[in-house]
């Protein structure tokens, strides 16, 4: 389970597993239990495999998901950290021993070097994604990806590619809003029922709108 | 909007070991050797950047990381038809564009200065010799790149999961000062600024501002005025429930 894991994390990926299981242990826990601590350098790093971590100070700071990693900003940097991490759901993931991750890392200099590069790599898409997001509305976002779904200029039938539970993650925002998005666009002519197939009845209006902006 | 900045070489500190001091105070390097800080400090130099000028721009080769003495620095992205969406606002003592600066060499936004501010300029080159020297360098990089990933999901987890008036409400409650019963509270930027750090047109932004009336919060120029703070915290966090509570 560790191995695979850490395979599944962009990051830690690096990690070789036969040496990782050396200060590396599984971690379940059950919802609303406090993972790491605020205020606190954390004993541990950890790694989400299954389930979802709030990011709790005096406000919800965000929720990260598997793959993602929590504590290591605060054990690297030796500074105490922001925020209470909290199980959103059920956890399942990997704890690894901070003082065995610092000692193993410290004689792989080649590891940390690697882990600035995919560091660097994912900040450069977090920042594109925020001045996306900032950029274009919900109802824009949904527009934009609806004109992708085929090279009509007038009046098309689309099939959605996945649910419409997993069309909202991918267009960064909730369900609920998904559907405002789809009730906003009524108006330009998107019929969409309960299932995968929407009627566009003017796609170039469509492709129009992505270049206005509104939240 | 004037190009360059001033020369760095033009605003050098009197003393280099001012600037190792500065330095030494990040956390990007701290506990590293007095002589390895010294060495980054000989490199880097202090530079002053008037209101509205461009410290760089996107695409622009990443040959330094910028840390904010005082001012803000305004990091955004442009759209071809000039619209602009602003990333974030660096006040002091923060610092960006390592990632940029070690990751693929080009900056990825423009950075311009909201207010006259002063940074210190350290150049990609005194980046590689400490990392390449100072293992503990590495380190320190790797957690400050992983406080700046957080930072940013969090940015997007409210750009995707809460409405302007959360948005809002959400920035004017993590203000300093904003701790509990009635408080004034500060804007650290004009509303034009707000606006686009939230992700919300400047008209919208009123809209919002007016909707929050009614739940005690009154907005006169960079006085943001809270009749109850706990009382705003749950109307705007209807799901929160205990989880934020305990972290208050």
């Amino acid at each position: 389970m560790i191995a695979e894991a850490l395979e599944a994390s962009p990051l830690f990926a690096l990690l070789p597993a036969t040496d990782a299981v050396a200060f590396a242990r599984p971690l379940h826990a059950p919802p609303q239990a406090v993972l790491l601590r605020r205020g606190e350098i954390p004993a541990s790093v950890l790694l989400i495999r299954h389930g979802a971590v709030d990011l709790v100070a005096a406000s919800p700071m965000g929720r990260l998901g598997p793959g993602e990693v929590v504590g290591l900003d605060a054990l690297f940097s030796a500074e105490p950290l922001a925020f209470d991490a909290v199980a959103a759901t059920a956890f399942e993931g990997v704890a690894l021993d901070g003082a065995g991750l610092l000692a193993f890392l410290d004689a792989r200099a080649d590891i940390l070097h690697a882990m600035i590069g995919i560091l660097s790599e994912q900040l450069r898409d977090q920042i594109r994604q925020i001045a996306d997001l900032k950029l274009h509305s919900c109802a824009e976002r949904l527009a934009g990806f609806l004109a992708t779904l085929t090279p009509a200029q007038r009046d098309a039938v689309v099939t959605l590619p996945c649910d419409k539970q997993r069309l909202a993650r991918r267009l960064g925002m909730e369900p609920a809003t998904l559907s405002r998005a789809f009730a906003r666009l009524r108006a330009l002519g998107v019929h969409a029922g309960r299932g995968a197939r929407v009627v566009i009845e003017d796609v170039a209006a469509l492709r129009r709108l992505t270049g206005g902006s509104d939240s | 909007m004037r190009w360059p900045c001033p020369s760095p070489g033009a605003c050098r500190p009197e003393g280099e070991q001012s600037l190792a001091a500065l330095l030494g105070r990040l956390p990007l390097f701290r506990g590293l050797s007095a002589e390895a800080i010294g060495a980054i400090a000989a490199l880097s130099a202090i530079i002053e950047v008037p209101r509205h000028t461009l410290l760089f721009g996107e695409g622009a080769p990443a040959t330094a990381l910028h840390v904010v003495l005082s001012g803000q620095i305004k990091v955004f992205s442009l759209t071809s038809d000039g619209r602009e969406s602003i990333v974030e606002v660096f006040s002091p003592p923060s610092f960006f564009g390592v990632a940029a600066v070690l990751g693929d060499g080009r900056f990825p936004v423009h950075a311009e200065a909201l207010y006259d501010a002063t940074v210190i300029r350290v150049p990609r080159e005194a980046m590689l010799d400490a990392l390449s020297s100072q293992p503990l360098a590495a380190l320190r990089t790797v957690g400050a790149l992983a406080r700046c990933r957080i930072a940013l999901a969090a940015q997007i987890h409210q750009l995707e999961t809460l409405s302007p008036l959360q948005r809002v409400a959400e920035f004017i409650l993590a203000l300093p000062g904003a701790d509990a019963g009635t408080v004034t509270v500060r804007l650290p930027f004009n509303k034009e600024t707000l606006a686009g750090r939230l992700g919300i047109r400047r008209e919208s932004l009123s809209r919002v501002l007016a909707r929050l009336k009614p739940l005690g919060v009154a907005v006169k120029g960079y006085d943001v005025s809270i009749l109850d703070v706990a009382a705003l915290r749950r109307a705007v966090r209807p799901g929160c429930g205990r989880v934020c509570a305990a972290a208050t």
